[in-house]
């Protein structure tokens, strides 16, 4: 019962974390590009630490498999959060222009300018999108 | 079991591989970026196939310190690359 298990959680996370590093190749764009590392790759390794603390019931090994748990699950989210928002910042083109642009209307709410957190004496370097309202 | 934890690792070697692909292609330093935290993942991912293998839960210290280091990494390459880093 145990092995069954242990296997079941081997196969399915091996599965996601290999379908997440293949989006990273399939995909058009960075912006589409950065879900399925985020999403993916961390559910599987979910189930990996399910099948190691299955396959080694011990005390302190759960343990640590518990706090690895949740500081992935804690630091993927933080970690494309702040990549994603610097390529915005910085201008990667995206294939797809995103129709309604809430950042940039969010931006243009609180500043005027397009962008509150860019340098003094820079201009916005996005090479295209939705016009500023 | 040995058997199919063995192609798991194969398999979880083969999304190393997709992420390495990405890093040399990647249109932009933030693809790379992105690739190499991914790689991050790929690597923890074998690291616990391996603890599974040799059932032995040792290597679970390996896994809290890299982990550690992958999402420092990612943050201090993404403050260099938003140019926000000397402030």
């Amino acid at each position: 019962m145990s092995e069954f298990a242990i296997i079941v959680a081997v196969l399915l996370g091996s599965a996601f974390m290999f379908l997440g590093s293949l989006g990273l190749v399939r995909l058009p764009d960075f912006y589409h590009r950065i879900h399925p590392p985020t999403k993916t790759t961390t559910f599987g390794l979910v189930f990996l630490l399910v099948g190691v603390a299955v396959a080694v019931p011990r005390v302190d090994v759960i343990t640590k498999a518990c706090l690895a748990l949740l500081f992935i699950a804690m630091t993927a989210p933080v970690s494309s959060h702040l990549l994603i928002r610097a390529a915005y910042r910085r201008g990667v083109p995206s294939g797809t222009a995103p129709v309604p642009d809430e950042y940039r209307e969010a931006c243009g709410r609180h500043g005027g300018g397009p962008d509150p957190g860019a340098e003094p004496g820079e201009g916005p370097t996005r090479q295209q999108g939705a016009s500023p309202s | 079991m040995e058997v199919v934890v063995l192609g798991a690792l194969g398999v979880v070697g083969l999304g190393l591989a997709c992420c390495l692909y990405r890093v040399v292609r990647g249109p932009s330093a933030f693809d790379r970026v992105l690739a190499l935290d991914s790689a991050v993942l790929n690597v923890v991912g074998a690291i616990l196939l391996d603890s599974i293998l040799i059932r032995s839960g040792a290597f679970l210290d390996v896994v809290l310190v890299v982990a550690l280091l992958g999402f420092l990494g990612t943050i201090a390459l993404t403050a260099f690359l938003e140019g926000r880093l000397g402030e």
